[in-house]
């Protein structure tokens, strides 16, 4: 049975324990995927940071072409995507290329990152005294991804975090990990240079050694409220930027039902 | 339906709770949807023309089958079962049909937790503040939405609604890539939303440089006001 891999410094790597990867149509176990320990983690993390001098300094453009090629990729390859999708999570094939194309957009918008990072510049603020901000990546940044959205809502994140000139490492979820993976080796194959997105598999001592982690700049998490809560403690704590997003309960207030069939004609 | 159905209800951004204002707005909307959830096509995901494939795991399912099991118990009326679904030739898959509850309270576990399945429950009050209330008391603010024809009612909705993604006859109203993407109250720790604008911000730290460069024939003397406090 094969196994799902990480992705670290752009070479494909296993662990010595694995989890089971569940269709959960038929309840089989239909693959493994890494679990990662804290070593490996401590090796996503050590290469992503080798990685981050050379890509701070690569202009935005050029950043951005990657992207450009990105897109395209992700768009050739969506059919096999969303297969995988809806053989490991289960929604529909057409409501995972819905994901995946609102996973898209924001590649889209990440391509527009050299008009987004151009700052602010004031001349003359004192004689003979210019003054700007400049808008500077963190470092390596993480991301921990829920199972409901595989394929989107990492790209929520990393392509604007790449874009931006951060190294990144990815961590989905492990009941559907191969979409996102699968994902992450296009922006591979884009001409993203080894190291710049990495990819751990795993649990909570995947996410704990992230979470602890010095060099660990800015964690962006989505799941459940009390994981969120737990992770914007633990992380805040240990200094880093932390976004989590937790749980909802959506309400949908009708005042009043139509009272026609079939839309008026003009 | 789609909003409440779709993707099995697997999604942050579902809808799980429609608040009727009046009975005969909730009498009207049960018995249009019990038809639709009727005929609600399920199979396994990879299957093509489907309206819902399974749930994730078969822990998840049995939390969502506790949450049914425990709105039942508190009172509230189950008018759609889904439960006990099989789908031929996947009797091992993680399948619930469409659930539909009407008459939940708020102080009901069903109304005030995150179910993440297949599960729609119908709230009745008597006005739109109150639905305004019943949202605005509530733990999480992820999304919300109205539907109406009432441009008064929708302008007071959107402003003093405690939710951090509003619809207006728009049941998912999750922003495009160029927007960005947050909950308040406690669907989301931190100070920025996710993608868009917000994303430029949360992965970069400002600098803010101020530069002189003096010309050589300048004499330099001891400063000892701010540079900006003079001439």
């Amino acid at each position: 049975m094969s196994v799902v891999s990480h992705l670290i410094n752009g070479e494909l790597l296993e662990s010595q324990r694995t989890l089971d990867v569940t269709n959960p149509s038929t309840g089989k176990v239909i693959r493994h995927v890494a679990d990662a320990s804290a070593a490996d983690v401590e090796r996503a993390i050590a290469a992503a940071q080798a990685a981050f001098p050379a890509w701070r300094d690569t202009p935005p453009a050029k950043r951005a072409q990657v992207m450009y090629r990105f897109k395209q990729l992700l768009e050739e390859h969506a059919e096999r995507l969303v297969r995988l999708v809806s053989e490991e999570h289960g929604k529909t094939v057409e409501d995972a290329m819905g994901e995946l194309k609102r996973g898209i957009e924001n590649v889209e918008y990440a391509c527009g990152v050299p008009e987004l990072l151009k700052g602010e510049y004031s001349h003359n603020v004192g004689p003979g005294i210019d003054a700007w901000s400049n808008f500077q990546p963190l470092g390596v940044v993480a991301g921990i991804t829920p199972f409901n959205f595989p394929a989107m809502v990492p790209l929520w994140m990393y392509p604007m975090a790449i874009a931006c000139g951060n190294t990144f490492i990815l961590k989905p979820s492990e009941k559907d990990p191969s979409a996102a993976m699968a994902v992450a080796e296009l922006l591979q194959e884009a001409g993203l240079p080894k190291g710049v997105m990495n990819v751990i598999h795993g649990g909570r001592e995947a996410v704990e050694t992230l979470l602890d982690a010095k060099a660990v700049k800015a964690i962006s998490f989505v799941g459940s409220t009390p994981v969120a809560e737990a992770i914007y403690s633990r992380g805040s704590a240990a200094g880093k930027r932390v976004q989590a997003l937790g749980g909802a309960k959506n309400h949908a207030v009708i005042l009043r039902m139509p009272t026609w069939k079939t839309p008026p004609t003009p | 339906m789609g909003a409440a159905y779709g993707s099995c209800g697997e999604r942050c951004m579902a809808i799980s709770v429609a608040v009727c204002v009046g009975d005969e707005t909730a009498d009207r909307l049960v018995e249009t949807m019990l038809p639709k959830i009727a005929k609600l096509k399920v199979g396994p995901g990879t299957d093509k023309g489907l309206d819902m494939g399974p749930l994730v795991t078969a822990e998840h399912r049995d939390k969502v089958l506790g949450f049914i099991e425990d709105g039942v118990n508190a009172g509230a009326s189950l008018v759609a079962d889904g439960r006990g679904l099989t789908v031929a030739g996947h009797e091992e898959g993680y399948f619930v049909g469409g659930c539909l509850f009407d008459n939940v309270t708020a102080d009901m576990r069903i109304s005030q937790e995150e179910i993440l399945g297949p599960v729609l429950c119908v709230v009745r009050v008597g006005s739109l503040d109150d639905a305004m209330h019943l949202i605005n008391d509530h733990e999480y603010g992820n999304g919300t939405c109205l539907f109406t024809r009432d441009g008064e009612a929708a302008r007071r909705f959107t402003d003093g609604i405690e939710v951090g993604m509003v619809g207006v006859n728009v049941p998912l109203p999750v922003p495009v890539a160029y927007h960005s993407f947050g909950g308040w109250k406690r669907s989301l720790f931190g100070d920025l939303h996710a993608y868009g604008p917000d994303a430029v911000r949360f992965y970069t730290r400002r600098k803010a440089v101020s530069q002189r460069w003096p010309s050589v024939s300048e004499a330099t003397r001891a400063e000892f006001s701010f540079p900006t406090n003079q001439r």
